[in-house]
């Protein structure tokens, strides 16, 4: 179960004048559940329907299992994949539905039955076998593409952003099942393409982040959060996004509107202007201690509450979970923020992550 | 203000009525004429000021009709020949959509803007090819020939090219992964998928070949290959004269046909334009 199951090689793609992908490398390990994150426009569905054949690159290799598929038709590549409208055939009954890829494939008929009603029973559908595609509701014509994709035991799957036409609750409860069934149950290698970037975390053993046609950063969830390599890594992931606050450094402080900061980590060498990031959840909020700012307003989320500020002119959020918050702060005109987390420094210019700071020091000017 | 209203309302609704109602006699005068002229004597049918009501009703239209002996022969030409260009075009049109819009290849746009422009040229410009070559081919006075002249059509193209493109480009993708061949992918998915689009194109071909009239006077000779409209203008057409009461009245029996198939298919002409194939 070890082992790359599906590489790219300096794959480009243009379309017209716009080059959608530049020069992209990845290895997918073996059985991995790997998610493509990105906004849209990014290139991340092409990449994906490159990797799949139905599109393809201006330049460079696609392998799977270490063989060149280039030439090699969509048919062929052993690979499946999910659609995000499903692309269920409209005319075939569930049972149709699931089966096609086998009669095409030409299994004898017993066994196609016998798959068709394993899959079934695995996704709980076997009650709509009988029913045509458009009396299904939306979950459910999901799980039929799912089957359809599964039935045939592929080498990958790729699935292109197949929850996005799902209502918030069916999309939640649908992203556990659906790693749980891809990766802990079948240990298939699943390629998983969505903008979203709370599916991205909670579903991905390793995520690449795409921007503007580019992989910017390939990492583990958790790598992701806590070692993001720039600015655009930093913001795209986490809810509510990292705080982003301008600020000089002049002999070894960091100055942010009135605010000072110095720590043994910081670089020696570095100046000028810089961007640091702090995370909502790594601010605390007190009507007493912290650096003073001003309090313009809260979102309540019920688990938690929002709390948005102004450090002097840049907003800066808070994420807290405290009971009975928001009634502290009613009528206050102003709130002390702790900062309690790693303060991530990234150049200005470029945007680059150039050091995380864990221990610094917070003073008023 | 709400009196107002309810007034506007009324007369909107006497010009809208009005309006629609003058369209449709414009539209339906000439059947209506044709219909009361078929009942009418030659003299009396071709009375000015014009007379609508028959007088003396007469059959003799009719009468004449069947006492051809070839008329029968001529229905059956005319439905042969049409069946066989329907039959044609089911398959050479839903095939070149297919292709069209379904697969890849290479000037795929070129080729097609190439096929579209032949919509601009008239036929009359491409009759003494065709002439030539149905000619060398020896089909002329022939039936299978006269229906092969009509076996593909630019805009039966179109038209199933534009239904596979309103399908989704998605659907075909997902049969190609799941193993079909563009041949399998066109028999499996988009020929079952496409019947109201097939419907539609039936009919217009159909009517089409039906009341063709240049192509077979062109290329038919003798009276027992003649269709229906040729038979008819023949056999009505004297020296100096034409009858033109019988080839009214054989003009409204030919039609009936047409209007059959049209009660029973109007949906899928309707359907054609309106299906959604996919939820959501």
């Amino acid at each position: 179960m070890s082992g790359v199951s599906v590489s790219l090689r300096n794959i480009g793609k243009r379309f017209g004048s716009t080059e959608a992908l530049k020069k992209v490398n990845l290895d997918v390990e073996r059985g991995e559940f790997f998610v493509l994150l990105g906004p849209s426009g990014s290139g991340k569905s092409t990449l994906l329907r490159i990797i799949a054949g139905l599109e393809e690159p201006d330049e460079g290799e696609v392998l799977i299992d270490g063989r060149v598929v280039n030439e090699v038709d969509p048919s062929r590549r052993d690979v499946a994949f999910v659609f995000q409208n499903y692309a269920l055939y409209p005319h075939m009954k569930v049972y149709d539905n699931i089966a096609f890829p086998l009669r095409m494939r030409k299994y004898p008929k017993e066994q196609i039955r016998k798959r068709v009603m394993e899959v079934a029973e695995m996704l709980g559908i076997l009650h709509l076998l009988e029913k045509y595609p458009h009396q299904l509701s939306g979950g459910e014509q999901q799980r039929v593409a799912l089957a359809r994709a599964i039935v045939r035991r592929p080498k990958v799957f790729l699935l292109d952003e197949p929850l996005s036409n799902l209502d918030a609750k069916l999309r939640v409860r649908l992203r556990f099942e659906l790693r749980r069934l891809l990766h802990d149950e079948l240990k298939t290698t699943t390629i998983y393409v969505t903008h979203d970037q709370v599916e991205a975390m909670t579903m991905a053993d390793r995520i690449a982040v795409i921007n503007r046609g580019e992989i910017v950063q390939v990492d583990t969830p958790s790598g992701l959060y806590e070692r993001p390599v720039n600015v655009f890594v930093a913001g795209f992931v986490g809810t509510p996004p990292m705080n982003m606050l301008i600020a000089e450094v002049e002999g070894g402080r960091i100055s942010i509107g009135g605010v000072s900061i110095s720590s043994p980590e910081l670089p020696e060498g570095i100046g000028g202007r810089v961007i640091v990031g702090i995370r909502p959840q790594d601010i605390e909020v007190s009507l007493g201690e912290g650096v003073r700012a001003k309090l313009i307003g809260l979102e309540k989320l019920g688990g938690g509450i929002i709390v948005h500020a102004l450090l002097g002119n840049q907003e800066i959020t808070s994420y807290v979970e405290r009971r009975g918050l928001e009634r502290q702060l009613e009528g206050e005109e102003s709130v002390g923020l702790l900062f309690r987390g790693p303060l991530y420094i990234f150049e200005a210019q470029t945007e680059k992550l150039v050091k995380v700071l864990s221990e610094y020091r917070v003073e008023e000017l | 203000m709400i009196r107002g209203e309810e007034e506007r309302r009324v007369v909107y609704l006497a010009v809208a009525y009005t309006l629609a109602v003058v369209l449709a006699v414009i539209y339906l005068m000439p059947f209506l004429r044709s219909i009361v002229a078929s009942f009418m004597t030659w003299s009396q049918a071709s009375a000015y000021p014009p007379e609508w009501v028959p007088n003396p009703f007469t059959l003799e239209n009719y009468m004449k009709l069947f006492r051809l002996s070839l008329f029968p022969r001529w229905i059956l030409n005319t439905a042969l020949v049409s069946g066989l260009v329907v039959a044609f075009n089911l398959v050479t049109c839903s095939m070149a959509g297919y292709a069209f819009a379904v697969l890849r290849f290479p000037r795929k746009d070129l080729l097609f803007s190439a096929l579209l422009t032949l919509l601009m040229v008239p036929p009359f410009v491409t009759l003494i090819p065709n002439f030539i070559l149905i000619t060398k081919l020896g089909l002329v006075d022939n039936l299978i020939g006269l229906a092969f002249l009509g076996s593909a059509s630019v805009s039966g193209v179109y038209l199933m090219r534009q239904y596979y493109l309103s399908l989704g480009k998605e659907l075909f993708e997902a049969a190609r992964i799941d193993g079909a061949d563009p041949l399998k992918s066109y028999l499996y998915v988009a020929l079952p998928l496409s019947k109201p689009a097939l419907g539609a194109l039936a009919i217009y071909q159909f009517l089409g070949s039906w009341n063709a009239f240049l192509g077979p006077l062109v290329f038919l000779r003798s009276v027992e290959n003649f269709t229906l409209p040729v038979g008819l203008n023949f056999a009505f057409t004297r020296s100096l004269w034409t009858e033109y009461t019988p080839i009214i009245a054989g003009s409204l029996v030919a039609s009936a046909p047409t209007i059959i198939l049209y009660v029973l298919l109007n949906k899928y002409m309707i359907r054609g334009t309106v299906v959604a194939a996919r939820k959501g």
